[in-house]
Formats: C-alpha cells, structure tokens, sequence
C-alpha cells in the first residue's frame, strides 16, 4: 500500500512568451518508510517535480495535469487550507539551502515556536521538543538560541532536518539537501539522514543530481530527463544494469572506484527546449542507439522487470547497448545533432 | 581602421526581433488601444489646421457685439469657447502639434543623451565611470520642476528653450539604465572577441554593444515622449509656456488665471484629457514593449 | 563593520555634490538678463545714480569671483541675503513657507507610498488573475494625468461645485469652530489640505505601487518564501514575511519620488494657492527676486539630497548585504 502516488503529473511554467513544460506526465507510487532518489542533469526537473508535489511551487508555475495523491487526498485539488493543515504534519521539506531559507532576523528557537505554533502547539512543550530534536541531529541544543547565520553550513542543514522532523511527517522531500556542503561535512548529514529514516521510518524523496549520493542512500530511483521520468526502479538494478540509454550515459559519466582509471564520458549535446512541444523520445538527438522511430513515437514507460519501468523502445537490448556505452566515442553522436 | 577582419562572432542579430517586437506589442488589447490612440492623434498633429473648424486663435463674436466668452458648447463650438472669445475645439486640435513636436524632439535628445553617456561610462569604467556618474547623481538631485521653471524664465519663454531644459535634464535615467546594461555585456564574447581582433573602442561601441542596447534605449523614448509632453504642460500651466504657440498645458493656464473654471468645465476637462490621453497611449506603447524586451517582468 | 567608511564615503559625495549643485545654481541666477534694478529703471521710479547706489549696496558690482565666495560665505553663516522684492531678510520670508511645503508634501509622500505599498502588495500575491490584470492597467492611468489638472478638477467638482471644501489657502482667516467636528484641532488645516493631498496621492501612488507588486512577484518565488509556505504557517503571516523583503526597493524609489514630488508640489500649490515654498518660488521668478528664488531652489536641492544620503543609510542598513562589497 503506497503512502504517496503520483500519476501523470506535468507543471508548466506560465509567462506571457509561451509556456515551458517542465514535468511532462509523470508517475510514481512511494511506499511508507521507503526512500526514492530523483537524479537528472540540470534543468531536468526534478526540483520542479517536487515542488509539484509539495504544492510549493513559485507563482509563475501550474499543475497543469494529474494527481497526487497522500494518503487517500488528491493533493492538487486540496484548497489552501486543507493542504496547510497537512503541511509539516505529514510532509515535510528540507531545501537545498537553509541560509536562504531560514529566517535571518530570527533565532533558532523562535523560528521552532512559530512552526510549533502555527499548527496548534501550545506555548508549553516546543522547547524541549527542539531541544530534543537538535540533541537528536548532533548539535548542541544551546545553539537553538543563535541566529541562522552563526552556524556552519553543516549546521544550519541539521538545524533544518530537525525543523523537519517536529512533528514526525510521514513524507520527507529533500531538494539537494547537502549540494553545495563540502564532502565531509555531506558525510555527515547523509548518514544522519539514513538514520533518521529508519528510526522514523519516514518515506523521503531525495532529489540530487549526485547519482552516488542517491545510489548509497536510496531503495528507489528515478531518473529524470527534459521533464520525464525515463527510468525508475530499484536503484541497484538502475545502477548496476542500466536499461535507458540515457541512464547508462550517467553512470558513464561518474567516476568508479573499481576502475579509476576509466576515461569519463561527456555525453554530447544539450537538453531540448521545454518551450516547444516535443514528439517522440526527448533523449533522441543524443542517444547514440537512436533511430528514426525514437524521433516520432515517444516510448511509454514499460516494466522490464517488477518495479522497473524504463521508457525505452529499445529496453529488450539493454544488455548489448549497455556494453556499447562503455565506448565514449559513442556519445559524441549529440555534437552534429 | 584595423585591417584585420572582425571575427564572425557578432553581436547577436537583432532584427528578425523586431518584427517580432512590433506583432507582439501589437498582440495584445492594451498594445493596439495605446498604438490607436497615439495615431489618432499624429493624425490631429498633422492635419492642425485643416482640420481645426477654426482658426485657434481668432477670437469670435455673438451677434450682439459682444465676445463669445465662455460659451457652453453648442452647434457652432462643438466643445465650447475660451474666456478670450476663441475656439477650444480647434485649440484642443492644433496643441497636439506642440505635444508631437515637444515630445518625440525632447525623447530624442534624452535618449541621444542618455545612451552615449550609459554607452560610454558603462564601457570605459572606472575614472570615466565616476566622473560621469558623479554628474548623473547631481542631475538626479536637482528636482527637475522648479529648476526647468529657472531655466525657461532665464532664457525667453520659447518652445526650443523648453525642449531644450527638459533634454537637459531628463537623460539621467536613460543614462543610468543604459550603463548598467553595457556592464553586463561588456565581458560577453562577442565584445571580448571584437576587442581581441583589435576593433577600435568606438567600434565596439557603436557597431557591437550599441545595437544590443538599442531596444531599451528605444523604450525610453516611449516614456521620455510622455514625461516631456507632461513637463511642458506643467511649464506652460506656471506660464511659462510659448506664447506664440497653443498647447494643451497653455490651454489650461488661461483657464485657470481667468478663473473660468469655475463653471466652464469644457475649457478645463479637453486639453487635460488629451494630455492624459496622449501620454497614456504612449505609456501603454512603452510598457507592451517593455514586456518584450524584458522578459523578466513576464509574470502570470 | 564595514558602515562607517561606508557611511564617511557617503557623506563626502553628498557634499561634493551639494557644493555643485550650489554653485551650479548660483552661476544660473547671476546668468538672467537683467537685474532686479532693471524693473526700477523701466518704470522710471528711480534715477541713474540712485541705481547704481543700489547695486552697489547689493554687491551687484563686484566682480563675479568675488560675488561667488561673498554668496558662499553668507550662506555658511546661515544668511541668504535680502529680496530684492520684499525688502526683508530671505530667510525671514521662506521659512514659514518651508513649513507649509513640507507638511503638506511629508503627508502627501507618506500617504501614496503606504497606500502604494499596502495594493502593491495585494496585487502581487495573487497570481495573475484578472483582478491583478485589471488592476495592473487601471493604475497606470493616474501616472498619466497631470498632477495640476487633477488638482483643478478636484477643484471644480468638490470646492467649486459640492462646496464640501476650501477653494484653496491653508487656513480660514479668523477662522470660528462652531460644529463638534469643527472643534477637533487640526479640522481647519485638514479640510484645507484634503484636496491637495488627495492629488498628490492619486498622482505618487502608481510608482511604489507597481515597485511594490514587482518585488513582490519576486520575492514570492525566493527559497525563504517557499520554505515558509512548506512549513505551513498561515498565509497571512508568509505574506509580511514575504512583504518585508519586498519593500528595500520602495524605500530607495523614495528618494527619487521626493525629488518629482518638488514638481508636483509646485504645481499644487499654485493651483489651490497654497503658501508653500513651491510657490514662492514661481513668484519669485517672475518678479526677478533671485536671492529668494535661488534660497527657494536652493532648499528643496538640499531636502533631495539630503534624504537620498538618510535613505542609502537606512537601506543600508536593512540589508547589510550592501556593505559588504
């Protein structure tokens, strides 16, 4: 039984020069207690995509089409209030930047009251639990009374997970949560991450477009491209046999300790533009196993194996075409595209 | 001249954009009203005379003898009569020629003005920069009103002495605006490539960043029409208008001094409604124009 | 702390450029043909001499360097000089005017950047509806209308017509509260002020306005607005979260709108005959009074400037980003 169900979702953003589709009919199921990574290259959509989810997104964006759906609620068609009531309670999120997003002006446990506040909690109670909560993330609970900027960039992140966990939610989405920490520092927070999702047993979507990160942390993968979920499955079968093209490129691309001394792969090209509608398989022009039919008829998400879906019209050839994308000659096709 | 055959990095072509330009300002309700308004008016502009019933300055007669003061509007005066015995709605016709000519004369200048100083103090930098900028920042602290009034009355109340101080002092926003566009387009390729083949300073400037800059420049003649045709309304309403010339800001000052806007609504609500007529099409010009060229204020 | 080097840079512009701006204006008014004695001579009032008598008790016959530093002397030592009209002391004529100009200018400001700032805000919090669409285009009109003929047709509808207030001036003369309402102090100055203040705001309020919705747009994608959203506190309280950070570029477009406000001020005070400096200054130019028009002028330069420095301060302040470059 899934906690979270996402089907056929797309988000456009809205300007008066046109409209750019960024998350074109997606669909995914989370299970509760269980962890999805969403990877993909810059301006994929991955974050929109979770944004989608959380109802957050910016003023210029719309839920053009789908569903999702948390618990037995259509979030889309939630009104405001309804979805506010479920906001921190059930679902909670950790951006990518906590100096942007925390108060600056605010202590740290002023900013817990107000959270603590807003949904009900009496005056009573919210400093130990932020106490508590800090203790439980490794930071020392005299910090609550600082300001967002005295603390480190490692701190401010455990600050915010601990925000996150308040009132025990059972959705966690993580946009990027250590991008931008250096890696000891990431270390950390990743391991305090995996711990907090069993203890709490939350359901966490982690968005990165650090496939190692992801590999290492999470049950479930989605790979993301131009707006589509072109691959999803169990991240070991995503990562050790890739079956869309797309993702062998990716894993071409990272560095592999087993064989450091593997040329890395650029793959050639660049994204289409999200303006324009887009027929066929939108990895096309840079799929080096790409024919004339990719270009017309866009693949639809098949299960190559249970709970592998690639979309792909080539899946069946995934063994051959993933010993072919060992050669990085073979990603250059995007340069004359 | 340089011998050397500027790279085919060029600036980036800006022409197929202006056609594109002008069908999407063209595209939507608020474009075409503005566009239609404003040509309604070139029309009186140009027309003046021919069109006016009569001649605006002549002064008429009831058949007592006596002049026709303010009279109500009527079959003879469509709009009614002045307190001196002449014709509003030919006044109202041939004061849009001042506007046309005040305006679009005055938004060249601030423009001229303004571009070369962004163009020039964007692209040298530092001393040239400062010095320039320090002269922007004092032109931004003189409040344009009250020192174009010491100007016009310093010089003989004329319309070229009005063009003249409004371009004088309205091309510091241009200035400023255009000077932060060539910084940020300073360092692009295309100007770094020029400047390695070893194109003149003027070259880049005129021939690559000019043309980029071109489009806000050209929306700053929209907005420097309208806040001209406003400083010499508010000019001539002070008195210090041309007295050779009718205008709609003239209109209203011969109203008010002559207190007939007690009752005679038709001298005061014309020339006013032209004004505000008049420099809302071309405001609405700019703005359509403006969502064109800056994208980022596309919201919704 | 980076401020007061900051702060010191900015004190030193701001007498570079109050010093040019003086000298700027000085050398204007000593470049208008003709002198005050000139209206003497024209009408014959008073003979050849007797003139020259006069200019020479002026100063008006040094040489021109020496006319400029006596002029910068006086005016470090707070005198102005004398009208050449009124025969009295400069400062004597204009600081009751100052008071009168920056009363009603101050409220005027105040008024159309709160107004501004509060529908600025609403009209940016709502995505693009119709609502915002309309209200969007319904508030460029006012940018459009001349602030004086806005004022006149206040004027002819509500004095001259309904008679529900003063043609014009600042106060009754010998003025007599009878009703409850007329004794609440204050009452003759406001229904003498209502007009032109509402003029001035249906004029200034479309600027901040339209600043304010702009910044509001943007804010609301920030990553602090977003997360503020996601941790589910009231809308309400997002929005003043939202409308704090959004209001740093209206606070800066004040400084420019009080410099246009000078403008606008002149013109309303001719028309609804207020005593004001504004209009002292229109007088002043006409009748050829130089040393009350260049004080006038001269005042309302330093006002602009000096409120320009207050508010890089205050900016500065509120975004302590700005500092540390």
């Amino acid at each position: 039984m899934s906690l979270l169900s996402v089907e056929n979702l797309s988000v456009e953003y809205r300007s008066r020069r046109g409209v750019v589709r960024a998350v074109r009919n997606t669909s995914f199921e989370l299970g509760a207690g269980k962890t999805l990574g969403v990877v993909g290259e810059s301006g994929c959509g991955k974050s929109t995509l979770a944004m989608g989810v959380l109802g957050l997104l910016p003023p210029t964006a719309v839920v053009a089409s789908g569903t999702v759906t948390l618990g037995q609620r259509d979030l889309v068609t939630l009104d405001s209030e309804a979805l506010r009531a479920l906001r921190w309670r059930k679902m909670a999120y950790v951006p990518q930047s906590a100096m942007n997003s925390l108060n600056p002006v605010a202590r740290l446990r002023d900013q817990f009251a107000e959270i603590w506040r807003a949904h009900g909690g009496g005056r009573d109670g919210v400093r130990d639990k932020a106490e508590a909560l800090f203790v439980r993330v490794g930071l020392d609970p005299r910090r609550l009374q600082s300001y967002p900027h005295e603390l480190s960039g490692g701190m401010r992140q455990r600050a915010i997970i601990a925000m996150a966990l308040m009132f025990e939610p059972e959705l966690l989405v993580a946009d990027e949560p250590t991008t931008g920490l250096d890696v000891i520092v990431q270390r950390g927070v990743l391991n305090l991450l995996r711990r907090l999702q069993a203890e709490e047993q939350m359901s966490v979507i982690f968005v990165s477009h650090d496939i190692a990160v992801v590999a290492e942390l999470c049950e479930r993968v989605a790979v993301m491209y131009a707006g589509e979920i072109v691959e999803l499955g169990p991240a070991r079968a995503i990562f050790g046999a890739p079956c869309h093209p797309y993702t062998m490129g990716l894993e071409q691309a990272f560095p592999d300790i087993r064989d450091p001394l593997r040329t890395l792969v650029s793959i050639a090209g660049a994204p289409p533009r999200l303006d324009r509608p887009l027929e066929g398989c939108p990895f096309t022009a840079r799929c080096p196993f790409a024919v004339e039919r990719c270009r017309v008829e866009k693949p639809v998400p098949r299960a190559i194996a249970p709970g592998h879906l690639v979309a792909c019209h080539f899946a069946a050839d995934a063994e051959s075409n993933r010993k072919r994308a060992r050669e990085p000659m073979v990603w250059q096709r995007g340069e004359t595209a | 001249m340089s011998s050397v055959p500027i790279p085919l990095i060029e600036a980036p072509a800006v022409d197929s954009a202006r056609w594109a330009t002008t069908r999407m300002v063209l595209g939507s309700p608020s474009g075409i009203v503005g566009m239609a308004l404003f040509l309604f008016f070139c029309v009186l502009a140009v027309a003046g005379e021919g069109l006016a019933p009569y001649d605006p300055m002549a002064i008429h007669y009831l058949p007592n003898g006596k002049v026709a003061q303010v009279e109500a509007p009527s079959r003879a005066f469509w709009l009614g009569t002045t307190h001196y015995g002449r014709d509003v709605l030919s006044q109202v016709i041939v004061g849009s020629r001042v506007a046309f000519v005040v305006g679009i004369v005055s938004a060249f200048f601030i423009v001229f003005i303004g571009t070369n100083i962004g163009l020039v103090a964007g692209y040298y930098g530092r001393r040239v920069d400062d010095v320039l900028m320090r002269l922007t920042d004092i032109v931004f602290g003189i409040p344009f009103l009250p020192f174009a009034v010491v100007l016009v009355a310093l010089l003989r109340p004329s319309i070229w002495n009005i063009i003249l101080t409004i371009s004088c002092l309205l091309w510091r926003t241009t200035a400023r605006v255009i000077r932060s566009q060539v910084l940020s387009l300073r360092e692009r390729p295309f100007v770094r490539a020029a400047r390695v083949a070893g194109a003149s300073d003027l070259r880049i400037m005129y021939v690559h960043l000019l043309p980029n800059v071109m489009p806000m420049s050209l929306l700053y003649v929209a907005f420097g029409v309208a806040w001209a045709v406003l400083a010499e309304a508010s000019l001539s309403f002070l008195g210090f208008g041309d007295p050779r010339m009718v205008s709609w800001g003239q209109m209203l000052y011969a109203a008010y001094i002559s207190g007939s806007i007690r009752h005679a609504w038709w001298s005061v609500v014309p020339p006013g409604l032209c004004i505000t007529l008049f420099t809302a099409s071309v405001f609405l010009i700019g703005r359509e124009y403006e969502r064109v060229v800056n994208p980022r204020l596309d919201r919704g | 702390m980076k401020f007061w080097p900051f702060l010191g840079r900015r004190l030193v512009q701001t007498v570079i450029t109050l010093f040019a701006v003086v000298t700027l204006m000085w050398a204007l008014f000593r470049l208008i043909p003709g002198d005050p004695t000139t209206i003497f001579l024209g009408t014959g009032e008073l003979p050849p001499d007797a003139v020259a008598a006069l200019r020479k008790s002026w100063g008006l016959d040094a040489p021109l360097w020496q006319q400029y530093l006596d002029y910068l002397r006086n005016l470090l030592t707070g005198s102005l000089g004398l009208s050449f009209y009124y025969r009295r002391p400069v400062l004597e004529i204009l600081l009751p005017m100052l008071w009168n100009t920056l009363l009603l200018m101050g409220f005027a400001v105040t008024a159309a950047t709160l107004v501004g700032i509060a529908v600025g805000s609403w009209l940016g919090w709502r995505r693009g509806d119709r609502t915002e669409q309309v209200g969007t285009l319904l508030v460029l009109i006012p940018r459009a209308l001349p602030i004086f003929w806005i004022g006149i047709l206040l004027q002819m509808a509500f004095a001259y017509g309904l008679g529900w207030f003063p043609i014009g001036g600042m106060r009754t003369p010998a003025f007599i509260a009878e009703t409850r309402l007329e004794q609440l102090p204050g009452y003759d100055l406001a229904v003498h002020m209502a007009l032109p203040l509402l003029a001035a705001v249906i004029y200034f309020v479309t600027d901040p306005l339209m600043i304010m919705r702009t910044s509001m747009l943007e804010v609301a994608g920030d990553d602090f607005v977003t997360f503020a959203r996601a941790t589910g506190l009231p809308d309400r309280r997002v929005r003043y979260l939202a409308r704090r950070n959004a209001i740093l570029p209206v606070l800066t477009y004040t400084a420019i709108m009080v410099s246009f406000a000078f403008g606008g001020q002149v013109l309303l005070e001719v028309v609804f005959s207020w005593p004001g400096m504004g209009r002292l200054m229109v007088s002043s130019v006409t009748q050829r009074d130089y040393p009350v028009a260049q004080a006038a002028f001269f005042f309302m330069a330093v006002v602009v400037i000096v409120l320009n420095l207050v508010l890089d301060m205050l900016y500065a302040v509120l975004d302590p980003r700005i500092t540390y470059e």
